[in-house]
């Protein structure tokens, strides 16, 4: 491409980039009205909502139960997917490939039609929906991924190194614990963050199996929100809103965060 | 979400990478085997726990007779899809996915050209706009579009009055919505499918005379069509099982079939129906992943 085409495609995506931010920028603006009806730009501007939003024992008692249920469902992911994508990268072993297609199938079925599964399964057990359904849930759900992230992880690895390793007396624990894991650590660690805020952004799974006090945050913003419309969704919204970018933004300057996300070597770093 | 190899369609079909063979994998007989097989095991009980069992069981409940006995009824699904309110909420939601498919890929297209080809600094401000919502829930996104296009938009201080708009709970704002979210799934898939190009074949081309629409037409886009035809099968996935966007910008102003799962299974605890509509769904889009599939095998075959 010349340079000249090359200018146009980028005003384009600056063009793109600012009409993708316009929403949140308004939602932002909405947050600072300080009476119950939203007026953009607003007419008495303040952050009395911000305050209500943290004070509201609905909303604080739903970014807990957030937090808690992206926590245990990362960790599972991470370990169960480790554990699957070592297997199929290192081992020969019967069933291999359909180990690693099982593994691939939550990205093929609508997280809808696990949502009402998880609810049938826990009502013909007999027991109540309970927030294991919604952990297991996210669990599967990135599991793919945290598997797809080991499997590079692991193949990028040079295997002489653990030969090396092991030809040289070290046991099998001492050469994965300073010979593997250090290499698949970037992997992990990246499996782990995205696995953690796939299922803090998860609403199906999470509106169907929601009940009193195990309720999601989004979920908890969407049932307010269909009751009310005074400014508090908008100031909760963006408190997530800057908390998530804010995030996105550290965890891209410490682990490559988008670099990860786009498949793409030349960020232009 | 996710990275875009992870998101092809092909890549669940495709076989796993060959294994390695290290030291690692040359134990003993029984070690070679009972290793993986201990690796595993939690993973699949996990899967048979959150995936197997659950849509196996709400499979079988929507062709049971009813929730107590487990007498085989179909009735349901012919019921559903003689009813006109039904048929014409279904089409509806097929129509709007692939519209908002088509209008993503126009959208998304030049964005992942621009990703992959561009090397100036502007890159990571652009990739970092649109990426980061990914990472933003959907309901907060789409609650700060029903700001945008509602009746409070500030687009309506703009607008002479008579053309004052009000979007929320019709056509164009689902249609908005599902371009806004799924936007950054088509560009990364454009994208990853073009990061491989050697670009001084494209700049071989235009030595050799070529025009910009030719190159685009005989190169870029044949190169991306798994990019392409892998992005369109996601974006139209994700739009017809999405519950968060319609609940918030279609509403009952424009029914969409997982608004109408949603209130068989929440409201109206008619969980067989709810669940024979969910699968109704499900076998659309896995009819849509086999035609992707399909497809990109077709053009695979073409470009080579």
């Amino acid at each position: 491409m010349t340079e000249r085409e090359l200018r146009v495609l980028r005003w384009y995506a600056m063009v793109v980039g600012v009409l993708l931010l316009t929403p949140l920028v308004v939602m932002l603006l909405a947050s600072v009205n300080n009476g119950f009806t939203i007026f953009l730009p607003p007419r008495d501007w303040g952050f009395r909502w911000y305050g209500e939003a943290i004070r509201n024992d609905f909303l604080v008692e739903a970014f807990r139960f957030s937090m808690m249920t992206a926590a245990a469902s990362a960790a599972f992911a991470v370990v169960l997917g480790v554990a699957a994508g070592f297997a199929i990268a290192r081992y020969r072993f019967p069933g291999r490939n359909l180990l690693h297609a099982a593994v691939m199938t939550p990205l093929l079925i609508p997280t809808v039609v696990v949502a009402i599964g998880i609810l049938q399964l826990f009502s013909s057990l007999g027991i109540p929906i309970s927030p294991e359904g919604l952990v297991a849930g996210h669990t599967a759900a990135s599991l793919p991924f945290v598997t797809r992230l080991t499997l590079a992880g692991i193949g990028a690895i040079d295997p002489r190194l653990e030969s090396a390793a092991l030809s040289l007396g070290a046991s099998r624990w001492l050469m994965y614990r300073t010979v593997v894991y250090p290499q698949i650590r970037p992997a992990v660690l990246s499996g782990l963050i995205l696995a953690f805020l796939l299922s803090l952004e998860e609403t199906t799974i999470a509106i169907f199996t929601s009940t009193p006090g195990a309720t999601t945050l989004p979920v908890q913003l969407l049932r307010y929100y269909a009751n009310r419309s005074d400014p508090l969704v908008a100031a909760a919204s963006s408190i997530l809103l800057v908390l998530t970018v804010l995030a996105a933004y550290l965890l891209d300057r410490r682990f490559g965060l988008l670099k990860l996300l786009s498949g793409n070597d030349s960020t232009g770093r | 979400m996710t990275t875009p190899e992870m998101t092809t369609p092909e890549m669940t079909t495709t076989e796993a990478p060959p294994p390695v063979d290290t030291a690692v994998g040359q134990r003993r007989r029984w070690a070679r085997y009972l290793v993986p097989a201990g690796l595993s095991a939690p993973v699949l009980v996990l899967l048979v726990f959150s995936v197997l069992w659950p849509v196996v069981s709400a499979a079988v409940l929507s062709v049971s007779h009813s929730e107590t006995s487990y007498i085989a009824d179909a009735s349901r699904y012919g019921y559903i899809l003689g009813d006109s309110f039904y048929r014409e909420v279904l089409a509806q939601t097929v129509v709007t996915s692939l519209m908002a498919t088509a209008a993503t890929l126009v959208v998304g297209y030049p964005l992942g050209l621009y990703m992959a080809f561009a090397t100036d600094r502007v890159k990571r401000i652009v990739i970092f706009l649109i990426l980061t919502p990914l990472l933003i829930s959907v309901v907060v996104r789409g609650y700060a579009l029903t700001l945008l296009l509602g009746p409070v938009s500030p687009i309506n201080h703009v607008l002479p009055e008579k053309w004052a708009i009000d979007l929320v709970f019709t056509r164009w704002a689902v249609l908005i919505g599902f371009v806004y979210t799924f936007l950054p799934y088509m560009v990364l898939s454009v994208n990853a499918s073009l990061t491989g190009v050697d670009l001084r074949m494209l700049a071989a081309a235009r030595s050799l005379g070529a025009g910009l629409w030719y190159v685009l037409r005989r190169i870029v886009v044949p190169l991306s069509a798994p990019g392409i035809s892998s992005g369109c099968v996601i974006v139209c996935a994700l739009a017809m099982s999405s519950v968060g966007l319609p609940l918030l910008l279609g509403g009952e102003g424009y029914q969409m079939w997982l608004l109408l799962v949603y209130d068989q299974v929440l409201n109206i605890f008619d969980w067989p129906m709810g669940f024979a509509m969910a699968m109704i769904i499900f076998v659309v889009i896995v009819g849509l992943l086999v035609l992707g599939q399909l497809s990109a095998r077709l053009l695979r075959g073409r470009s080579r």
